[in-house]
């Protein structure tokens, strides 16, 4: 017997296509050519800024940074003699405050509004879809408008008539004031950062012995002390002591005031947001499987057992993603604060670049936060869907 | 067993009782979902009928529509629209129709009562929108202007529902040009400065739309292997 089998050769280097014909090559070569065009073309684009700034007199440093900026910033301890580098931190803090605080409202208001979409009640159902429909349809930049003129400045009264909500707010054209707490913000920090430390350990030793035992888990149950106690003990440690706002004639003592702007960013950016979160929400609970909601029933669970522990947890799975990217937006969106005059970074930079700071380097540097801000948000998000995901086997 | 049809009138208790008050935490939050709405419509119906200040809007309503277009080619604006009706009817018409040779449409069946009623809930921003504009016009322009609009839909809708199924691919690449076309004849007449109100705001959203297409469809042209 005669064995045909031939062992397998590489292709000759005379077997092979010319390198003009040869697939591999040609792709390759397409994406150096690529490279090379779009090289050249940034290449051209930082000539000329450079060719141009060199020849107005524009210098294209950071050095500008140390000059004093010129300008104040309401509501905060800034003055004009500082430089343009603390004026800089200080809008970053400010669109910090607005993204941080906007995100977490708008998500709570937003996974009410979604589930509201689906509510076995006509009423509710018909007044999350208005809400929706209605704010979704709304350019952003006229919302952040009339929340400022027609809510912050016209709605509210004069401080003279300021409202008084169960003697804990004061509300009035100047600003709402709600309560807060004298001393530095460091403990509350820490103290956060520590229940979040205990809460995490505490629902891990939970989840272990639930495993090893069968024992219910009740991770929110056992943290929810220890972290009331850890709160507690920063609270003493760090030396707060509680201020609510008073109102005295036409002066307010205590608490804390947020300003006009402000308001009208946030309370802008949380229902625009919210509409938005909203119908991801309302997506993301139409896609579980509508089975596991019929398993769910068929062992007794009642329909808010049925929302928290199976369709909720699937849902968000879902849900992740597509959040993460309205909480970019939304972060990106409160540079529209410059319309009401809130002092968020786009704010500072246009104002520090009227007062004579070089235009180039400055909003370079305001992308570049912006960027690193987004890339945060978006690293978070990707840890939060990571854990969530489903462990493929 | 013959199986007998009942024609269940309307029972409005029933309803009230399946979609408010289904159990008594139902109840609670209808009743206090029902005080919040009933205040707050309250307040946005005073301040459309009694304490607005709709004098403004009216005063600047051509302002707010064509900004400084001028004024002796607002005739061209007009044109403009019904020729965008047209062609919004005739692509309407043809997919209608290819709709029923395909047996997929919804409205085939409807009378013309029940199409009314369908197109009224399907498009009632659109008309409510020019209800409000020409509620506030005070001049028989913009009235011609959307009652043109209004016939030459019609009649394209008409038309298009009898137009050879040969020219149907003709038909849908005229109505992607015309836009263009209709840019550059507004643009004829005031150039591109003269632009401005909601005009500007319905060009650039037409404009970014269609280019969107073929931009995104370079960008990411280079992921179609990928996806095979």
């Amino acid at each position: 017997v005669t064995s045909t089998t031939e062992t397998p050769r590489r292709p000759s280097r005379a077997g092979r296509p010319p390198l003009w014909r040869d697939v591999r090559v040609l792709r390759v070569a397409f994406q150096l050519a690529v490279l090379a065009v779009v090289l050249v073309i940034i290449g051209v684009l930082v000539g000329n800024v450079r060719a141009n700034s060199e020849r107005l007199g524009i210098p294209t440093g950071f050095g500008y940074l140390d000059r004093p900026a010129q300008f104040p910033i309401p509501d905060s301890d800034f003055r004009q003699t500082q430089p343009i580098r603390d004026a800089v931190a200080e809008g970053f803090a400010n669109t910090l405050r607005v993204a941080l605080a906007g995100i977490v409202a708008a998500t709570v208001l937003g996974t009410l509004v979604g589930i509201a979409r689906l509510s076995g009640n006509w009423l509710v159902r018909s007044a999350a879809r208005v809400f929706v429909e209605a704010l979704r349809n709304i350019p952003l930049l006229l919302l952040i408008i009339f929340a400022y003129l027609s809510i912050a400045l016209t709605t509210f009264p004069r401080i003279e008539q300021a409202w008084e909500p169960l003697g804990l707010a004061v509300i009035s054209n100047r600003g709402v004031n709600i309560p807060w707490f004298d001393g530095s913000s460091w403990p509350v920090l820490l103290g956060l950062a520590g229940a979040a430390v205990v809460t995490w350990l505490i629902a891990r030793w939970r989840r272990a012995l639930a495993d090893r035992t069968g024992a219910d888990a009740w991770p929110a149950v056992w943290a929810a002390p220890a972290v009331l106690v850890v709160l507690a003990a920063a609270w003493v440690l760090g030396g707060l002591t509680p201020t609510v706002p008073d109102l005295d004639g036409r002066r307010i003592t205590g608490g804390i005031r947020m300003s006009p702007e402000y308001f009208a960013i946030l309370f802008a950016l949380v229902i625009y947001t919210a509409s938005h979160i909203a119908e991801i929400v309302r997506g993301s609970i139409q896609a579980v499987d509508r089975g596991q909601n019929e398993a769910a029933e068929a062992v007794a669970l009642s329909s808010g057992q049925r929302l928290w522990y199976v369709v909720l947890p699937q849902a968000f799975r879902i849900a992740v993603p597509p959040i993460g990217n309205q909480y970019l937006n939304l972060a990106k969106n409160s540079t529209l604060g410059a319309v009401v005059s809130y002092f968020e970074l786009a704010q500072v930079t246009s104002i520090s670049v009227g007062n004579g700071a070089p235009a180039v380097p400055s909003y370079l540097l305001t992308l570049a936060m912006f960027v690193l801000l987004s890339l945060a948000l978006s690293a978070v998000v990707n840890v939060v869907n990571r854990r969530l995901a489903l462990v493929e086997r | 067993m013959a199986a007998a049809l009942v024609h269940r009138r309307p029972d409005v208790g029933r309803w009230l009782r399946k979609n408010l008050f289904r159990n008594r935490l139902d109840g609670v939050v209808t009743v206090t979902s029902a005080v919040a709405i009933a205040y707050l419509l309250y307040r946005v119906v005073r301040f459309v009928l009694v304490t607005g200040r709709w004098d403004i809007v009216r005063v600047n309503l051509k302002l707010l529509m064509v900004g400084r277009y001028p004024d002796v080619h607002l005739p061209r604006v007009a044109v403009s629209l019904v020729v965008a009706g047209l062609v919004a009817g005739l692509i309407a018409g043809v997919v209608h129709r290819r709709q029923v040779e395909a047996g997929t449409s919804a409205v085939a069946g409807m009378g013309l009562g029940e199409r009314v009623v369908d197109l009224v809930e399907r498009f009632w921003p659109l008309i409510l929108g020019v209800v409000l504009v020409l509620g506030l016009s005070s001049t028989p322009g913009p009235w011609l202007a959307a009652a043109g609009a209004a016939a030459a839909c019609l009649l394209g809708r008409l038309v298009g529902g009898r137009v050879p199924r040969a020219t149907h691919g003709a038909l849908v690449v005229a109505a992607i040009a015309t836009p263009f076309a209709l840019v550059a004849y507004l643009a004829d007449g005031a150039g591109w400065d003269g632009w401005g109100g909601l005009m500007v705001n319905v060009f650039m959203a037409v404009a970014a739309i269609i280019l969107c297409y073929p931009l995104g469809c370079c960008s990411r042209s280079g992921d179609v292997r990928r996806c095979r």
